[in-house]
């Protein structure tokens, strides 16, 4: 059973079920990306239960972790351009809350290793997505091109806790160069360096 | 020495002497790999090239004639200089001028940006200091680790500030250039300068980085982390520097503050030809002329000195560009080609 779990969450055949489904192109406007995924999952798993009765006391982890290497290579996939476009991840993702004025986002949208919200963050919401120093494509897309400042979690809708490991991998990836941060311009006094 | 430091609290003494604390345990890591690394960055930062490594080249490189002739070479492609910069954004403020007022902003904004292509110093390695000031062996044992004494009085420059250490064998000595460097930093901080050197300046990610060709974009975080006599930022700039003249891609750093380093600094280690060619071929034959100039000037004693000596004043340029493919070029026959062409075409 863990195998074919496995094998339902690569990319590629998720959105051929996708397709299956009936969502094929319009994946943009999917909002519950890993919902409908976690739905399918579960069919998949309530057929194969009365099989695998033996295996069904072992723990599966509620939410898939995912490395850096494979996130990388999701950016560079189909997959993630049918579902995503050119448009930045957040660009589609509209935040569910009353009034006209938005509040501070949530503080986490994963807990205890399982989603906690129907609305997760644009981040929370794909597994493939992760957030780190190496992973420059998804970093980029939530800094401004402009000034290099990280954008406003207001703007982009992350949850408190993806904000925050964003911020520290952005500073990583300054650190080690992968991404350009705002320099001041250094003026010399050729008088202090004569000896 | 020691009772001549004015030495100010400018914190509350328990405060400081947290910090203190907290610097006895950086201290004894780089304690015992600071002399070992000036040693090693400094034989790596020059590459030997006969006896150019003794001379100095700062004096030479702040004379007027040779800042003049950098500052011709560099060019100023104003969209270039005026590029865009990361940097806060702010909403843009419109006024209304009249064609005086306009024609004086442009003046101004020419002068503005002129000032962004000053050239880094170029110097030589700066050389560890070895003797001590005092020996004091009562003192000995006094603590398990060293005291960093800084000399914060208001208005002292970095350059000149005071920094002693006293060891724990009792020793009093000028602190190594890493603690001062790393107190300076944190008495008189600096923007764009990091307390620790960034991962960027390991040699995996700066060959990263020049095989994603950011050249200018490392040479500018180097100014601004390091002093221009740091064997790390001589280290950095002239690996920079070698990829780009290995490369081809003198153009990405022309209009730009550091073409006058890198000029300099293969006018200096006499490997001129690609550069001069890549000006040939992009039809600067003054700037090639300049570069010749400048070689001369640099090396007063070579061949080409004395040819250029006998040549009449008003020679034209692809005269002066001759002499130094006579006498010193290695790439003669490249260099041959690119001139007729030039000349063909005029």
């Amino acid at each position: 059973m863990a195998a074919s779990l496995r094998s339902l969450l690569q990319p590629h055949i998720a959105s051929t079920f996708l397709q299956q489904i009936g969502y094929g192109n319009q994946l943009t406007w999917c909002r519950n990306l890993v919902l409908t995924k976690r739905l399918l999952q579960d069919d998949a798993a309530s057929i194969e239960v009365e099989a695998d009765d033996e295996e069904s006391g072992a723990t599966s982890p509620k939410r898939q972790v995912v490395d850096v290497g494979t996130s990388i290579r999701y950016l560079d996939s189909k997959a993630f351009q049918e579902g995503y476009g050119d448009k930045p991840v957040w660009f589609h993702y509209r935040r569910n809350f009353k009034g006209q004025i938005a509040p501070k986002t949530r503080k986490t949208c994963v807990r205890s290793g399982e989603l906690a919200t129907s609305s997760p963050c644009p981040v929370c919401r794909d597994e493939y997505l992760v957030l780190d120093a190496k992973n420059t494509k998804l970093l980029e897309q939530f800094i401004s091109p402009f000034s290099g400042e990280i954008l406003d979690s207001q703007k982009t809708g992350l949850c408190q806790k993806q904000q925050k490991t964003l911020e520290l991998e952005v500073m990583r990836a300054q650190d080690e160069g992968r991404i350009e941060k705002q320099l001041p311009f250094r003026t010399y006094n050729y008088d202090d360096y004569k000896s | 020495m020691a009772a001549s430091i004015p030495f100010r609290a400018t914190m509350s003494y328990s405060k400081l002497f947290t910090q203190l604390a907290h610097l006895k345990v950086r201290w004894r890591g780089f304690a015992s790999s600071s002399k070992v690394l000036c040693a090693s960055s400094e034989e790596t930062a020059s590459p030997s090239y006969g006896n150019t490594t003794e001379r100095d080249p700062f004096p030479i490189f702040v004379d007027n004639e040779v800042q003049d002739l950098l500052s011709k070479i560099t060019g100023f492609d104003i969209l270039k200089v005026a590029g865009p910069h990361k940097r806060h954004l702010e909403k843009p403020k419109y006024r209304l001028l009249t064609d005086a007022e306009l024609k004086g902003e442009m003046a101004a904004a020419r002068d503005r940006l002129s000032k962004r292509l000053q050239i880094p110093p170029y110097m030589n390695p700066r050389k560890p200091n070895v003797t001590p000031l005092a020996v004091d062996p009562d003192l000995a044992h006094f603590d398990t680790s060293n005291y960093v004494f800084t000399d914060v009085t208001f208005g002292i420059k970095d350059r000149d500030r005071t920094v002693v250490v006293r060891e724990t064998d009792g020793t009093l000595r000028i602190a190594p250039w890493d603690v001062r460097d790393r107190m300076n930093q944190i008495y008189n901080p600096r923007e764009g300068k990091e307390y620790l050197k960034p991962q960027m300046f390991d040699e995996k990610n700066l060959e990263r980085m020049i095989w994603e060709k950011k050249y200018v974009y490392i040479l500018d975080r180097a100014c601004c982390q390091f002093e221009p006599d740091d064997p790390d930022f001589i280290r950095t700039t002239h690996r920079v520097y070698k990829a780009v003249d290995s490369a081809g891609d003198h153009d990405d750093l022309r209009s730009t503050r550091h073409f006058g380093s890198l000029a300099f600094y293969l006018v200096w280690y006499k490997m001129a030809d690609s550069l001069l060619l890549d000006m040939l071929k992009r039809d600067f034959a003054s700037d090639a002329a300049d570069l010749v100039k400048l070689y001369s000037i640099v090396h007063p004693q070579s061949a080409c000195t004395t040819s250029l000596k006998q040549l009449s004043s008003d020679s034209n340029l692809a005269a002066v560009v001759q002499v130094y493919i006579d006498t010193t070029s290695t790439l003669s026959s490249e260099l041959q080609l690119a001139l007729q062409a030039l000349e063909d075409a005029d």
